[in-house]
């Protein structure tokens, strides 16, 4: 019972911290496409918002789909298997890439541009990609 | 630096440190008890429960590390000596310091 539990809440968390992890993607890749605003114009009202959504609830989601993913490997006795270690693999990565948009946030925040090479706007559908392997690794458990 | 971002970057250098810290002590405890009672003491449980709690800490500090980064001003050789004092016992404490050396500077050019 307390794993289902723990399941639960762990699934809440993981999407509440993708959904973040993607909005503030496609905000970076916005604010970059459309190019810096003056310095005097200020963050703008969106910017501010998305900051504060990503510092309260996006960064405490992820912590907390650490904390739950690694209590349920634990009391599911999931560790030595493969598929865990692949997905810990990619999890740290989606949590390296969170810091990344998060440190890129508070940097438009702060100076109202920011400079990113076009090919990293298609960093929302490698987040995609990389919830994709997770979900599969996940239902499918293949070894 | 506008004085409400120096406020935001001597923040995040607050915190920053703490994360250092917490993965410091983690892997101190794991390193120095917990691995000791499991193979001298049989006590498996102490590295099944402080393994995790340095796991999250770890992760913690180099998220906060990427972000930190990623928000500029640091030099190439600084982040690696972050990095690579993480991994080693006690090595947290020396970015603690360093971490606490930048906050002092930046409060004193305010």
């Amino acid at each position: 019972m307390v794993y289902l539990w723990l399941k639960a809440f762990h699934v809440v968390a993981a999407i509440t911290w993708i959904g973040g992890m993607l909005a503030a993607a496609v905000v970076i890749a916005a604010a970059t496409r459309n190019g810096p605003q003056r310095q005097s114009d200020g963050p703008s009202a969106f910017i501010t918002s998305m900051r504060r959504w990503d510092q309260r609830v996006t960064s405490v989601a992820m912590l907390l789909t650490w904390a739950l993913g690694l209590a349920l490997a634990l009391l599911g006795g999931w560790f030595p298997d493969v598929w865990l270690i692949v997905k810990l693999g990619v999890v740290l990565l989606l949590s390296a890439l969170h810091g990344w948009l998060s440190g890129r946030l508070r940097r438009l925040h702060q100076q109202n541009s920011t400079r990113m090479p076009p090919s990293l706007r298609c960093i929302p559908f490698a987040v995609i990609l990389a919830v994709s392997v997770v979900a599969i690794l996940v239902v499918t458990k293949p070894v | 630096m506008q004085s409400s971002e120096t406020a935001e970057e001597i923040w995040q250098l607050r915190k920053m440190r703490s994360a250092s810290l917490l993965e410091g002590f983690t892997l101190i405890i794991l390193v120095g008890i917990a691995v000791p009672l499991k193979h001298f003491a049989g006590l498996a449980v102490a590295t099944s429960i402080m393994g995790p709690i340095h796991g999250i800490a770890f992760v913690f500090y180099f998220w906060m590390l990427i972000q930190i980064v990623s928000g500029g001003g640091w030099a190439r050789g600084e982040v690696t000596r972050m990095i690579v004092a993480a991994l080693v016992p006690f090595g947290a404490f020396v970015n603690e310091r360093a971490l606490a050396r930048r906050q002092a500077l930046l409060i004193e050019a305010v």
